[in-house]
Parts: structure tokens; C-alpha cells; sequence
């Protein structure tokens, strides 16, 4: 075991020298790559850190969006529900005013139809019933029903007012046509005669005229007015009477509702 | 039978005298750089490294990893130092198996060489980091009739450091030695599969006794002085 100097001396000095080439050939290159991989490491896990943030936050926008999506949806369906249910309403009370407006225009045309049934109902029933009683009157009718008939003529002429009867008087001045639907006799013309004369006044020129197609009764006609009574007269006013009748019922049937 | 490559002169001219020690220090230090020339020139940036990139990266990273647990300090100031140790020490020490290599470790005067580099080193880092008044005041605590126990401490330590590593070395190659001339044929080969380990662990206490000097001349004073293996 011996100690030598210069070997001492020369492997301090060789330990150094060794000391810098190590750290020029090993220790620099070495720390310096692994120094950049580490800071490529960091900076890729950095930049997925950053991606995957910005992943995060773009699954959150998205998530966002979706629920302001599913919002806004509901809103339309809200919209649209509403929109539904007024057009709904309003259609059916459109369609409740056509049908309200067509039920009424086919009840006014039911009532008006019905109206004229009844009405050419009524004038056929009456038309018939006054023929009929017409056609038995006729047959009943003669000259002694004539002259009865006289009496209610000259009834009426004394009933009326004596301003009325003067302007008959005057008329009478320029005729008076006695029409029968039957002859009558000499006797009942003089009590004809006599009994106007009686009312109107003397003067008065009278001429008996027949027509057998007139109805039962007596018929005064003077210039400018005339003066009858007649079954006609009274079967015109039972033809009136009787449509009445039969209006009557009709008329308080229009308010019933048919089709109730 | 030479005990010590200082035995093997080689050149001699007045003080200069060139050894073994010298020669095979060279030859390592050729080797040592060109290699990591050579696996240092393609190094790569990417994650896929080559095995010798990968096999320097473990090494250097567990050199600081090292350091930094027994200093708690930025391990980049001490790596060149006792990187450099430790590698030397270590191939030096593993190449000894190599027939017709004198390990430079076998050699007294490189161990106190080394030594001396540690010994100087420590005052160096410790001036640089605390300056020359905190340094020195270690020197004087607890009480300043520590002084001369202080001063036989770091001289001891550092001839500690010398032997020890000499010895083992040493002791490796005479035992080598001995035992191939007593049993030539396999227990040869199971000793200096053993040298190999101890050559590896030696390297480690040498570099790890470095650092824990290193820190300890470094680090603030707490009251804690580092123990030795």
C-alpha cells in the first residue's frame, strides 16, 4: 500500500477533466432532452387539459342549448296548444252561427211553406165550403126568398145615417137598377118601389133587371154607389170569418219550434 | 502478484511517472466519454427512446433522485460531482472483471484522490451556498473546543473514504487472486460475480457519503451531523 504524489496529483486532475466531460457529453445533453420531453409532456397534457376543458364547456353550450331547445319546444307546443284550442273555439262557434243561421233560414222556410200550405189549405176548405153552401143556398133560393130578402135591404137603408141616406136620395135621382137573381112579381116590385120611395124620396126612376148568375139577394146600384143584400155578401163575409179562423191556429203554430 | 496498478510504472522521467493507474484511468475516461457521445448524439425528444437513451436517462435520474433526497436541495448543482463519482467509481469497478484491466480504484492514490476532491469540494460547495462565516462557524459547535475534534473529523472521514473504498477494491482483487490459484475453476467466477455487486455497492456508499458531506456543509445548520457508513 503506497501513496504516490504525482499519481494523486494527476487523478485529481484526471477526476476533474472527467467531471467536465461528463457534464458536456452526459449530464447537459441528458437533462436537456429529458428537461424538453418534460416540457412536451406538460405542454400535451396542458393542451388535452385545455382541450378537455374546452370539450366540458362545449358539452355544457350544448347541454345549454339543448335545454333552451326542449324550452323553446314546449313554448311552441304551449303556442301551439293554445292556437289549437282557439281556432277550435272559434271554428265551432263559426260553425254553431252557420248552423243557427241555416237551422234558422229552414225554420223561416218550414213556417213559410207551412204558412202556404195552410193558407192554400184554408182557401181551398173555404173555397169548397162556400160553393158548397152556395150551390145549396141556390138551390133553395126563390122568389119568395127574394122578397124576405128585401126586408133586411130596406132595414139597412133606414139604419143609416141621414146625411148618408140624402146622398143616396141625390143618387138616386138618376136611377136606381133593382138586380135579383130571380123575377119578382108585380106586387113585390110596387112594395119595392113604394118602400124606397118611402126612404129616398119621390122622383126616382127604378128598372128590375134579372141575373141568375147572381148570387140569392136584392142589389141597389145608383150612379156612383150601390147597395145589396145578398147571400154572396154573407158568404164572402163567413169566406173572411173562416179564413181568420183557420189563420188563427196556424199563426200560434208558427211559434212552435218543429224541429225541437 | 501486484497488489496496487501504482506498482505497474509504465513511464518514468523524473517525478513524472506514468502507471497503470494513469493509463486505465485514461482509457476509462476515453471510454466513458465516447459512450456517452455516441448515445448522446442521437438523443430524442419523443416518448419512444432508444435503450441506451433510456438506460442514461434511468441513470442520471436516479443520480438526482438520489441527491435530492439526502440534500432536500435542486440536485443540478451537485449531479456533474457526484454523478461523475459515482459513474467512475462504477466502471471502474465493474470493468475490473474484464481480464488484463487494473481497476484505477484498486489504486490507493486514486481512492485518496477521490477523496481529496470530496474533501475539498465539500468547503467549496459549502462557502458558495452559506458563505465563508456560517461555514466556518460549523467548525466551532457546539463549543469552540469542538474545533480540533471538527478538524480531525473531516480529515478522518476523508481518509475513511480513501481506505475504505481501496480496501474493498483491493481486497476483491487479491481475493480473486488467491482464490484462482487455490480452486481455478468455478468459484473464481461466483468471486467476481460478487465483485461485480460489491464494486456497484462501494460506487453507491462512496457517491451517497459524498453527498450526505455535501449536504451537510450545505444545508442550514440544525444541529444534525451526517453518520457514516
Amino acid at each position: 500500500m503506497q501513496l504516490d504524489g504525482f499519481t494523486v496529483v494527476a487523478q485529481i486532475i484526471n477526476f476533474l477533466v472527467l467531471v467536465w466531460l461528463l457534464k458536456r457529453f452526459l449530464y447537459g445533453p441528458i437533462i436537456e432532452a429529458m428537461a424538453a420531453r418534460q416540457q412536451k409532456v406538460a405542454a400535451a397534457l396542458d393542451e388535452a387539459r385545455q382541450k378537455s376543458e374546452q370539450a366540458r364547456a362545449e358539452v355544457q353550450k350544448y347541454q345549454d342549448q339543448r335545454t333552451e331547445l326542449e324550452a323553446q319546444r314546449e313554448q311552441w307546443l304551449e303556442q301551439a296548444r293554445q292556437e289549437i284550442a282557439a281556432r277550435r273555439e272559434k271554428w265551432l262557434q263559426q260553425a254553431r252561427r252557420e248552423i243557427d243561421a241555416q237551422r234558422e233560414a229552414w225554420l223561416k222556410a218550414w213556417q213559410r211553406e207551412q204558412t202556404e200550405n195552410q193558407r192554400a189549405l184554408q182557401r181551398e176548405a173555404t173555397h169548397r165550403l162556400t160553393e158548397a153552401v152556395r150551390h145549396a143556398l141556390r138551390e133553395l133560393a126563390d122568389a119568395d126568398l127574394e122578397r124576405r130578402m128585401l126586408e133586411p135591404l130596406l132595414t139597412r137603408l133606414r139604419a143609416l145615417e141621414a146625411s148618408e141616406r140624402a146622398t143616396l136620395a141625390q143618387a138616386a135621382l138618376g136611377g136606381c137598377v133593382i138586380s135579383t137573381a130571380f123575377p119578382l112579381d108585380i106586387s113585390l116590385q110596387q112594395h119595392c118601389q113604394a118602400a124606397l120611395r118611402e126612404l129616398l124620396g119621390d122622383g126616382i126612376s127604378f128598372a128590375f133587371h134579372q141575373d141568375s148568375n147572381a148570387a140569392c139577394g136584392i142589389t141597389l146600384e145608383m150612379p156612383g154607389h150601390r147597395l145589396a143584400w145578398t147571400l154572396d155578401s154573407y158568404l164572402d163575409g163567413f169566406d173572411a170569418a173562416l179564413a181568420r179562423v183557420l189563420n188563427a191556429p196556424a199563426a200560434d203554430a208558427g211559434h212552435d219550434d218543429p224541429l225541437a | 502478484m501486484n497488489i496496487s496498478p501504482d506498482q505497474i510504472v509504465l513511464f518514468e522521467s523524473g517525478f513524472i511517472r506514468i502507471s497503470a493507474t494513469l493509463v486505465f484511468t485514461w482509457l476509462l475516461m476515453a471510454l466513458l466519454t465516447l459512450l456517452a457521445r455516441w448515445i448522446t448524439r442521437r438523443l430524442t425528444q419523443d416518448t419512444v427512446l432508444s435503450p441506451w437513451q433510456n438506460l442514461l436517462e434511468v441513470l442520471v435520474e436516479g443520480i438526482q433522485g438520489q441527491i435530492r433526497d439526502v440534500t432536500r436541495q435542486n440536485p443540478a448543482l451537485y449531479l456533474p460531482f457526484i454523478g461523475t463519482l459515482f459513474i467512475f467509481i462504477a466502471a471502474s469497478n465493474l470493468l475490473s472483471v474484464v481480464p488484463s484491466f487494473e481497476s484505477p480504484t484498486g489504486s490507493l492514490s486514486t481512492t485518496t484522490a477521490l477523496a481529496l476532491c470530496v474533501f475539498i469540494a465539500v468547503p467549496l460547495y459549502g462557502v458558495q451556498r452559506r458563505g465563508w462565516r456560517a461555514y466556518l462557524k460549523d467548525y466551532i459547535e457546539p463549543t469552540p473546543i469542538m474545533l480540533p475534534l471538527n478538524i480531525i473529523g473531516e480529515l478522518s472521514r476523508t481518509l475513511a473514504l480513501a481506505v475504505r473504498l481501496y480496501g474493498n477494491v483491493m481486497s476483491g482483487a487479491v481475493v480473486g487472486a488467491i482464490l484462482l490459484i487455490i480452486t481455478p475453476l468455478f468459484f473464481p467466477v461466483l468471486m467476481h460475480a460478487l465483485e461485480l455487486l460489491t464494486g456497484l455497492i462501494q460506487a453507491y456508499i462512496f457517491a451517497i457519503l459524498a453527498t450526505v458531506y455535501l449536504a451537510a456543509a450545505t444545508a442550514a445548520h440544525e444541529g444534525n451531523n451526517p453518520t457514516e457508513h
